[in-house]
């Protein structure tokens, strides 16, 4: 899985510029809105799809880059 | 309470015009029922072997209220002497023994039916066609009602105060900035657009939020749906009703009921919007809205509650906004019910 894309997903779902691994994911930001959001970005990128709730259980970015890996 | 005309609005509003009672989707299965208070008065709409009927939850015999509960699957048979309702008769036991009477001619009080779409409205003694009442706001609904998928929580409880009041504080968006600071004020709901068609009235407005905008916009393609709006829109389906959704991925329908002793007889309905293949990840989001409209109209509830019934008039508010128009137009509309103009 290509670690960059996943960043831009992130970077796009939370509406910044870039993101880095250790970006702390707080609730005001991942919201379930923003959940769906990436899931559904994963989805039309890789044909993923992922599980909210696991995705809801990443406190940061590194942790989805982990759950996306693990597929 | 003081004003005592509202014992007559209301009884003119309950008998006269067609209540929206639901959605095809909560009615699938045989013996599926939705259960719903007007005051001192029931509405029962239930499956009977894929026909829809209404009726008004009392037995003919003794008229004991058969069902129970707000909604569920259960048959139509009156727990006091088992008259049962099923396939389009009523049946009676020992039926041969009421020899006094017109026995064959026993039924339940069934009430008009009719349908927008796929939403189910039920009246008492309507004075006018479905058609007319909901006037402009009929081919909206239909294309709503098609989009819809399931109903996912049923809501229930009484608000401390009297309809009219609950149904204002749905109509206007000025509270929602304090009522909803923890809730739907995050969308940063925008002043919009008012418009009216006969005795119903519509809101529709942008997001204000861009980050939730633009996330909202991201999620359409996963949807299934016609009647799309980007932003939030509200209507109020006269007499009782309000309808509302952001984006139209989801939809609540709300009930003011008039209650006994100034409350309102409250529920809310969540309804999913029909979502595309591989786009079952969508219940989570779902999951999360019942949670947040469940928060919403606890908060309207609450401060509903510090509205007395005496503070309620027929007049216009004395102090009011543009954003006021629907409350002024929803009065107006009680005056002339009360003169008798329907």
């Amino acid at each position: 899985m290509d670690k960059d894309k996943i960043l831009k997903i992130v970077a796009d779902t939370i509406e910044v510029e870039s993101v880095s691994e250790s970006l702390e994911l707080h609730e005001d930001m991942w919201d379930s809105l923003a959940i769906i959001v990436f899931i559904a970005a994963l989805n039309k990128e890789f044909g993923l799809v992922l599980n909210p709730e696991k995705i809801s259980s990443a406190k940061t970015v590194q942790d989805l880059i982990d759950i996306v890996a693990q597929g | 309470m003081e004003n005592n005309f509202l014992d007559e609005i209301s009884e003119i509003m309950i008998n006269d015009f067609w209540h929206l009672v639901g959605h095809k989707s909560e009615l699938k299965d045989n013996h599926s029922f939705i259960k719903l208070k007007l005051n001192i008065k029931e509405i029962v709409i239930f499956n009977d072997n894929g026909t829809l009927v209404a009726f008004d939850n009392l037995c003919p015999h003794r008229g004991a209220r058969i069902l129970s509960g707000k909604n569920g699957i259960s048959p139509i048979t009156c727990p006091y002497h088992s008259w049962t309702y099923t396939n389009g008769e009523l049946k009676i036991p020992s039926k041969k023994k009421f020899t006094d009477c017109d026995i064959d001619s026993a039924d339940i009080n069934k009430l008009d039916i009719d349908f927008c779409g796929d939403f189910i409205f039920a009246g008492f003694k309507p004075k006018m066609s479905l058609k007319e009442q909901l006037s402009g706001l009929k081919s909206t609904l239909e294309g709503i009602s098609h989009d819809i998928s399931e109903r996912l929580d049923f809501n229930s409880y009484k608000f401390d105060s009297i309809f009219p009041v609950a149904i204002e504080n749905a109509l206007e968006s000025e509270h929602v900035p304090t009522v909803h600071k923890n809730s739907l004020s995050g969308l940063k709901l925008q002043d919009g657009e008012y418009s009216f068609f006969g005795k119903n009235s519509a809101w529709h407005t942008a997001v204000g939020n861009e980050k939730i905008d633009k996330n909202l916009r991201k999620v359409l393609e996963n949807f299934d749906i016609s009647s799309q709006y980007p932003g939030y829109r509200n209507y109020l389906i006269f007499p009782f009703a309000m309808l509302s959704s952001t984006y139209g991925y989801s939809y609540s329908l709300q009930n003011f009921h008039p209650g006994k002793n100034d409350k309102t007889y409250f529920s809310n309905r969540f309804f999913s919007s029909k979502v595309k293949e591989n786009s079952d990840f969508m219940d989570f989001f779902f999951e999360e809205s019942v949670k947040i409209n469940r928060q919403i109209f606890r908060e309207d509830a609450e401060v509903c509650s510090r509205v007395p019934s005496e503070s309620w008039s027929l007049e216009a508010p004395k102090y009011s906004r543009g954003i006021d128009d629907r409350i002024k137009e929803y009065r107006k509309t009680c005056k002339l019910i009360l003169k008798g103009d329907k």
